[in-house]
């Protein structure tokens, strides 16, 4: 008798546990960054220049499109970061998160050395222990050149580091969340 | 001998089967005599010791293994027979007339893990060539994972990701190529992940088991590689609860586990209970904390089986087993530049210098349930019917270090479903020259990508169907024993996939088949051969075909193929195990494995651009490929006290196609140990010393192209072991071990341990162990 009623629950398993089709639900990719916009604008007027990488995509699939900038020689700019997860419709911005854990992030700006005389980035912000964040800087040219830019955002990185809270990335550690290179040029 | 085992199996069978046979006047007369005998040579081990419990009487062999008891009464009595350097048996017999038994005890257990003909009980296991680790190795071992310990047998090695981590690699294959069964059932897990271990406490097992060669035609295709069986003990019939409590700790991650096993027979069937659970906190190597490296792990398992029955044996089982890890903090990176920085340092990032339980991610969380119920129609002696039906949820949810409060939702949660039934009619005659098993088999899996992640998932959500059927014969002739197996098996896929966020449905049939011969052959009285050829054409899974993103583990894009082939693998297995002399034990095997279409994820010239940076592109593709390798253990005894193992194993694996060798095969390693026991004193049985010397070589035979960092360097270690059964007391035995690895505190790096790029392994390591049996 049992070994009928367990013979009858192993074919009631059988025939009820086994369905053959998914229907997965869309996936809200929640973190991603689609676009980083890097807006320059000049203090004393002129072209706002706009450094931006737009990956619609996300990882994979078409590559991203990158949006490079010539800069006035002999100028200050005002530089914001603007980051934006462009495949959600209304278009999300990142940028609010960062600035909610301002703490745990920082932004660092690497220029090539051919125009590293040319192209000098400082922090103009900073996060609620004194450190900075990166999401505004001010940008000085002077003379002219022509390089790369990369700018990294990292995440959990240790900004008491020798030479972190000064822009140098190399003790920073953390994850990257960021890394996108621009060609820029300096011109007069 | 073989007759002699046949009547003691029979008296043992007569006496389980008819218990209440009266006996006419209370004699107390009765003689008990016999012989105590070493499972492996059928020869007598002399000194055993018999104690029978209910008497308080107890009696040691002669020269000739043989003892008696007289003027017994009638009665039921638990027999408890043990021996230098065997595990202990306990048996319940009811005595009542006079009686010559037969006590068969595993000696050398630990030594020559034995090879098994196939016979009766291993007929639904079948292929022939099997090592096999006993409850005594495993609780010297206690608080390892089922990897490590596997590593105890010659030719297995392990892949790891940190200290939590380890799946077993056999003749330098694993993941989606190995088996595992638990008590029968095919584990499904995420098996395809290097970083996902086996989702196992070896604790529910009483005996693990491995066979290398690919002859698991029952198991099937994903067997290729080998298999590993973790069983329980056939049941005695005994209405007495037994069982043991164990204690483990270790120092280097200060961790402590506990873990018990109680059995019990009444009118009603057989009862096995076991529990565990187990935790430890953030390891250390010799310089520095591996932050973030503690787990906890539990289990739990319940084994039922009806009272011994002529027509019907039916089994129950279900196990139950979580685990909550943490991996290491600073081996969590974003992009290829991030590794590259992180393998140039010589601390870990995020390395906290004080010691913590805390599990924060990167962590994996995971629950395992099976659930198998099992019956067996005996419709004549030699024939019978066997059902086995398994029903598993495999929930794993993996947590990242991530923006916002995120670090609460894992990044990748899959909950898979399946469902396994085997339907076998076998025909064994133990006398005749010929027995065979012919089975149908249905697999179902379900895998879920349990929405709320907030990313694209890595593998798609899927649906497999497997029907198959085997063959399996097995027959003496002209002095061989023979064994066939054939399998042809068909699948099918159903995998719901997202492309630019769009379901997209497919479906993909595989029609294959695997096909072997196995033969063993006693070259001398003392030595045995066996032979084993397989082919094994195995379809690819669905992380081959369809894996798609960004592998955090790995930092590295996936791709998966669809257009892939199934691969083809041809293998040969020579063993050959035996006794060169009285004191010379030794077994050697070599094996060669030819594998055309051999699936393995390939860096691609291309780099990804992403807003994180770039990384390095991987995708499955199919090149021809060859493994000869082999293993060899010999153990002397060179006093009777003194005894000295040593062993040896070595892969030369080659990519035929692009004439480099393979990533991932273990490099050489050789070990030697040597013990010593002393034997009885007034305050214990037996007493084990032992050192143990361990040898891994550099691995040069690399892909260098295909990885980020060329191998490290070899290393040795020492390792010094003590081990004391104590005299009973008040019933109770007491069994300690102690252990230390890694005595020198040595820095190095393993080839085998993904964290390898990160942090040097695990530094000297204390470990004890306390059991007791009831």
């Amino acid at each position: 008798m049992t070994s009928k009623i367990s013979f009858l629950f192993t074919a009631f398993m059988m025939v009820f546990l086994t369905s053959c089709d998914k229907d997965p639900d869309p996936v809200n990719e929640e973190e991603l960054i689609t676009t980083l916009e890097y807006t320059l604008t000049p203090r004393a007027g002129g072209d706002v220049v706009k450094l931006t990488f737009r990956d619609l995509d996300g990882d994979g699939g078409n590559p991203p499109v990158i949006t490079s900038g010539t800069l006035k020689s002999g100028k200050v700019y005002d530089g914001t970061l603007s980051l934006l997860n462009e495949s959600e419709s209304p278009v999300e911005d990142i940028t609010e998160e960062i600035e909610e854990e301002d703490a745990e992030h920082q932004f660092f700006f690497e220029v090539s050395t051919s125009i590293a005389s040319n192209l000098v980035i400082v922090y103009n912000d900073k996060d609620a222990d004194n450190n900075p964040v990166g999401l505004k800087t001010v940008v000085t040219t002077t003379g002219t050149g022509s390089g790369t830019l990369k700018i990294t955002l990292r995440h959990e990185p240790n900004k008491s580091a020798s030479g972190v809270a000064a822009g140098n990335i190399a003790n920073a550690g953390g994850e990257t969340d960021i890394e996108v290179s621009f060609n820029v040029r300096v011109e007069l | 001998m073989v007759a002699k085992k046949l009547i003691f199996l029979f008296t043992i069978f007569s006496v389980l089967l008819f218990p209440n046979i009266k006996i006419a006047a209370q004699n107390c007369n009765i003689t008990i005599s016999g012989q105590v005998i070493d499972h492996h040579d059928d020869q007598s081990l002399e000194f055993a010791t018999i104690y029978i419990r209910e008497l308080g009487k107890g009696t040691v062999c002669d020269s000739n293994g043989l003892f008696t008891f007289e003027n017994i009464c009638p009665g039921k009595y638990h027999f408890i027979v043990s021996h230098v350097g065997c595990e202990s048996k306990n048996e319940y017999l009811t005595i009542s007339e006079s009686i010559i038994l037969t006590f068969i005890l595993e000696h050398h257990d630990e030594i020559l893990q034995h090879i098994e003909i196939t016979g009766q009980h291993s007929n639904s296991k079948s292929g022939n060539i099997r090592y096999t680790i006993s409850r005594d190795i495993i609780f010297e071992l206690n608080g390892r994972n089922l990897s490590e310990i596997l590593t105890t047998i010659p030719g297995v090695n392990t892949l790891k990701a940190g200290p939590n981590l380890a799946k077993p690699i056999i003749n330098g294959l694993y993941g989606n190529r190995i088996t595992i069964l638990n008590n029968g059932i095919p584990q499904e897990g995420q098996q395809w992940g290097n970083d996902h271990a086996p989702e196992i406490d070896p604790n529910t097992a009483d005996r693990i088991s491995v066979y290398k060669g690919a002859s698991a035609i029952k198991y099937g295709l994903q067997a290729l590689g080998g298999v590993v069986i973790l069983e329980p003990n056939e049941m005695l019939i005994d209405p007495h609860w037994h069982g043991d409590i164990r204690m483990n700790g270790h120092t280097n991650g200060r961790g402590l586990g506990l873990q018990g096993q109680l059995r019990n027979s009444s009118h009603l069937g057989n009862i096995r209970l076991t529990l565990g659970h187990q935790i430890s906190g953030d390891r250390h190597t010799p310089k520095y904390n591996l932050t973030n490296t503690g787990n906890k792990e539990s289990s739990f398992s319940v084994y039922l089986t009806n009272k011994k029955n002529i027509k019907s044996d039916r089994r129950l089982y279900y196990s139950f087993y979580r685990n909550k890890l943490g991996i290491l903090r600073g081996s969590h990176i974003g992009n290829l530049t991030d590794l590259q920085e992180a393998i140039k340092r010589e601390v870990p990032f995020f390395t906290n210098d004080d010691f913590s339980y805390e599990i924060q991610p990167p962590r994996q969380e995971v629950d395992h349930h099976l659930l198998k119920l099992s019956h067996k129609y005996r419709l004549t002696d030699e024939k019978n019917i066997l059902l086995d039906a398994g029903y598993q949820i495999n929930s794993r949810s993996e947590f990242d270090i991530r923006r916002g409060d995120r670090d609460t939702k894992p990044a990748l949660d899959l909950l898979l479903f399946s469902q396994y039934y085997d339907l076998s009619y076998n025909h064994t005659d133990e006398n005749t020259t010929k027995s065979y098993t012919i089975g149908l088999q249905y697999r179902y899996v379900n895998n879920t990508n349990r929405p709320g992640t907030g990313i694209l998932p890595l593998i798609p959500d899927y649906i497999n169907n497997h029907f198959a059927v085997y063959h399996i014969t097995k027959r003496k002739l002209l002095g061989f024993d023979f064994e066939t197996g054939l399998r042809g098996e068909f699948r099918h896929y159903f995998v719901a996939r997202f492309e630019n966020n769009r379901i997209i449905k497919e479906k993909l049939d595989f029609l294959n088949y695997a096909a072997n011969i196995g033969f063993k052959r006693k070259v001398s009285k003392e030595i045995t051969s066996h032979f084993d050829i397989s082919y094994t054409n195995r379809p690819p899974e669905i992380n081959e075909l369809f894996s798609n993103g960004l592998h955090q583990g790995v930092s590295g894009i996936e791709v998966g193929n669809p257009a892939l082939k199934p691969e083809n693998s041809l293998k040969i297995v020579n063993e050959w195990t035996g006794h060169l002399t009285e004191k010379h034990h030794l077994n050697f095997s070599v094996f060669y494995n030819y594998i055309t279409n051999f699936i393995y994820l390939q860096p691609q010239d291309a780099f990804v651009v992403t807003i994180r940076g770039t990384f390095p592109l991987f995708s499955y593709v199919g090149a021809d490929a060859s493994m000869l390798g082999g293993s060899f253990k010999s153990i002397t005894d060179i006093s009777k006290s003194f005894q000295w193992t040593s062993g040896l194993s070595y892969i030369y694996a080659r990519n035929i196609a692009q004439n480099t060798g393979l990533i991932r095969i273990p490099p050489l390693n050789a070990f030697s140990n040597l013990n010593y026991t002393i034997g009885k004193t007034s305050v214990f049985n037996e007493m084990k010393l032992g050192v143990e010397a361990s040898y891994t070589a550099k691995q040069n035979n690399v892909p260098i192209e295909e990885d980020f960092l060329l191998p490290p360097d070899d290393y040795f270690l020492i390792n010094v072991s003590v081990r004391i059964k104590f005299k009973k007391r008040n019933n109770h035995d007491l069994d300690v071990s102690l252990r230390m690895d890694n005595v020198f505190n040595n820095s190095y790096r393993d080839y085998l341990n993904r964290m390898r790029y990160f942090s040097d392994e695990m530094g000297r390591n204390f470990t004890f162990n306390i059991k007791t049996n009831f």
